[in-house]
């Protein structure tokens, strides 16, 4: 019992770290082209690293949030031939596409950590963007170019660590994608759940229900005014 | 073999109900397996570049962020009560009023079946009460919430210029008269069906009523002329424009109208408060809630529904670029094309089959999906045989429109038919004639380019290029 206690609280909490960090790539991409605008316009200073860590951010956000979308079913795709099986015929048409997903990280998994490995080996790094200076006083040179590849003399980031999320991404995609697999085996799902925009406009209908009653007596009562 | 390869898989996987993003990337990925010599590690840096390298995309999460700020039923309310005020007094005014209120909701919220579920909602009860019929309340609504995606700042638009490096600004430019058009044409014909059927019309609230009513529907509105002014202008960039429009429409959601956030239902002036008291007391809450709605449940709710969305069509976009990628290493779109000019396919020909192959696409997927597929077969094509790219991109725009009208993937059929409580097939009876109305102006958008042409080109004169 204890162990269950254990891995609710810890799968709650990851829940709140995902959405949290999904969140906050998302404001702070908007926050950081909002202040390149303002200080471009008002006080006409720009910074060249801005674009450079926006465009990181939004890619950590797609390839990041790729297996959070997974998981509270954010992608759309077709299911009108789908839902027309029989239920066995779906049951199996939902594994072989969960498979063939579970292929696709694979591939896309083993292409990037070659990559990577690649940017490692050689050291590349990103154009205007600096690791923090504090970071780098804390290690001595040679540490930093052997373990980190930071040059200590001018410290651009190396691109490994910004692209480090191709690797972070596709294998969290995997893993939601082999947690669903073994959903629908175990018959707790019954394939993808795809999003669905006219659903989620519903909302706002029930949102105004209170408003439509003020809306109608107004329009009833003008129009009784007319007759 | 190639071609049969890339589109065979993709046909399959999305038909077993992969996700679209990843039926884009899987087929790309077999493809450049089995005939390319690319290493499965240059295609991972695609798929990083894809994310990383296009600031114009950008523009997409802001502007998904920003709608979802301003997509509450509050703010529809707003619009709508500005709309009755200015146009209700016509004959068929209150119809005319939804549709005005839809393409100003459409405008700011840049999505087709929220424009419907919210304004619907309000406004086909609110007709029914006045005496409309309701299959026409139903109809008109269903129809004019489709101008979401026509009317700039237009999130489709966007995807299209993503899928074909248009320049995304152009496109907001041609997108304003025909938006605008479509929503006269409704009116026009709402106006003659009026006059026949004998409608009813609203007394005028007067000039105070309209003015008070503007000044409130403002708070939102001014949303549409911060970022058209600014692209217009050519002063930012959409990304910017995007980016200023979020902030925006934030602070007006949380601060000015108080639908969302810690400062939910606290009024502006109490009854019989002394003025300098409610100014001491507003700017006091308001600098309290300004970190407070970091940590507001409905807000990070608002925001966490956006990055939902923009997270789904971004990894399309990026998978698609893939595809896309594929594409035109294999040279298969200018395959495509030879054989099309070979058969000696003029223009128009060629305008009239892509209209029928992307209304049979629309019946099954979503707009932006159907574009990012279709968008970089259709272009090379339309720019050999002499298209404008950008009038292509509107064309494109107004088939996804009608897609949004036509069973069984229609979205716009289901919001209605869940608002109004109708069977589907009832909802689309009523949307018929309507959907002819569309269909006439399809026509119209495909063989007079000048209309879609004309706002960019005249502002490119007034910027002297």
């Amino acid at each position: 019992m204890i162990n269950l206690g254990w891995f609710i609280m810890f799968s709650k909490l990851s829940n709140t770290v995902e959405e949290s960090f999904v969140s906050l790539l998302l404001v702070a991409m908007t926050l950081l082209v909002f202040f390149e605008v303002v200080a471009r316009f008002v006080f006409n200073i720009g910074f060249e690293w801005l674009e450079e860590v926006t465009l990181t951010l939004g890619a950590w956000f797609v390839l990041f949030g790729a297996s959070y979308g997974v998981k509270v079913g954010a992608h759309i795709g077709v299911d009108a031939f789908v839902q027309s099986l029989p239920e066995k015929a779906r049951k199996l048409t939902a594994i072989v596409a969960v498979l063939l997903c579970l292929g696709y990280c694979s591939m896309f998994l083993s292409g990037s950590w070659t990559y990577l490995v690649k940017m490692y080996s050689i050291g590349i790094t990103m154009e205007d963007v600096h690791v923090p200076q504090i970071l780098v006083e804390l290690f001595d040179d040679e540490t930093l170019w052997n373990t980190f590849r930071i040059d200590s003399e001018e410290p651009l980031m190396p691109l490994w660590i910004s692209q480090s999320v191709l690797v972070l991404g596709f294998s969290l995609l995997f893993y939601r994608f082999l947690q669903l697999l073994i959903h629908i085996i175990s018959g707790k799902a019954d394939g993808f759940k795809f999003a669905d925009e006219a659903e989620e406009s519903m909302h706002l209908v029930q949102e105004d229900d209170q408003e439509n009653a003020s809306l109608d007596d107004n329009v009833s009562q003008q129009t009784e005014e007319k007759r | 073999m190639t071609i049969a390869t890339l589109f065979i898989t993709l046909l399959g996987c999305m038909l077993i109900g992969m996700p679209i993003a990843v039926a884009l990337g899987f087929s790309s990925m077999v493809t450049i397996l089995f005939f390319s010599s690319d290493s499965l590690a240059s295609v991972a840096l695609k798929m990083y570049e894809a994310t990383s390298e296009h600031y114009t995309l950008l523009a997409i999460p802001f502007f998904i962020l920003s709608s979802a700020f301003l997509s509450t039923g509050g703010v529809a309310r707003r619009i709508i009560d500005f709309a009755v005020a200015s146009v209700g007094h016509i004959r068929g005014g209150l119809a005319m009023a939804s549709v005005l209120a839809c393409m100003l909701f459409a405008a700011v919220s840049g999505s087709s079946p929220a424009t419907v579920a919210a304004i619907g909602s309000i406004c086909i009860v609110g007709m029914v009460r006045a005496g409309y019929p309701q299959s026409f309340a139903a109809g008109v609504i269903t129809n004019a919430g489709t101008l979401g995606i026509l009317i700039p700042p237009s999130i489709v638009m966007l995807v299209y210029a993503a899928a074909t490096e248009v320049s995304a600004s152009r496109m907001f430019m041609a997108g304003l008269i025909p938006g605008v058009m479509m929503g006269t044409i409704l009116m026009v014909a709402i106006y003659i069906v009026a006059r026949v059927k004998n409608l009813p019309a609203q007394p005028f609230p007067g000039v105070k009523e309209l003015l008070r009513s503007a000044v409130i529907a403002m708070g939102g509105l001014m949303l549409i002329f911060i970022v058209l002014g600014a692209i217009y202008g050519g002063v930012a960039s959409p990304t910017e424009a995007a980016a200023v429009a979020t902030v925006y429409a934030y602070l007006v959601s949380v601060f000015g109208y108080r639908d969302i956030g810690p400062l939910k239902s606290v009024k502006w002036r109490k009854h019989k408060e002394a003025l300098g008291q409610a100014v001491v007391r507003n700017l006091s809450l308001m600098t309290l809630a300004l970190p407070k709605s970091f940590a507001d449940k409905e807000v990070r709710k608002v925001v966490l529904d956006g990055a939902k969305v923009s997270i789904m069509l971004l990894f399309i976009i990026a998978n698609a670029m893939l595809f896309a990628h594929v594409l035109t290493t294999e040279r298969i779109p200018h395959i495509i094309a030879e054989t099309i000019v070979g058969w000696g396919l003029p223009a128009w020909g060629f305008l009239i089959i892509m209209n029928i192959l992307l209304l049979i696409a629309g019946n099954f997927m979503e707009p932006s999906a159907i574009l990012l597929i279709m968008a970089p077969i259709l272009f090379p094509i339309a720019t050999q045989l002499g298209i404008d790219p950008i009038h292509l991109g509107i064309i494109m725009v107004v088939n996804m429109e009608i897609g949004m009208l036509t069973p069984p993937v229609g979205l716009n059929l289901f919001v209605t038919s869940g608002i109004t409580g109708r069977s589907m097939g009832w909802v689309i009876k009523a949307c018929l004639p309507w959907l002819g109305l569309l269909l006439m102006f399809l026509v119209l958008i495909t063989y007079v380019p000048q209309i879609s042409l004309f706002l960019p080109e005249y502002i490119d004169k007034i910027n002297g290029y």
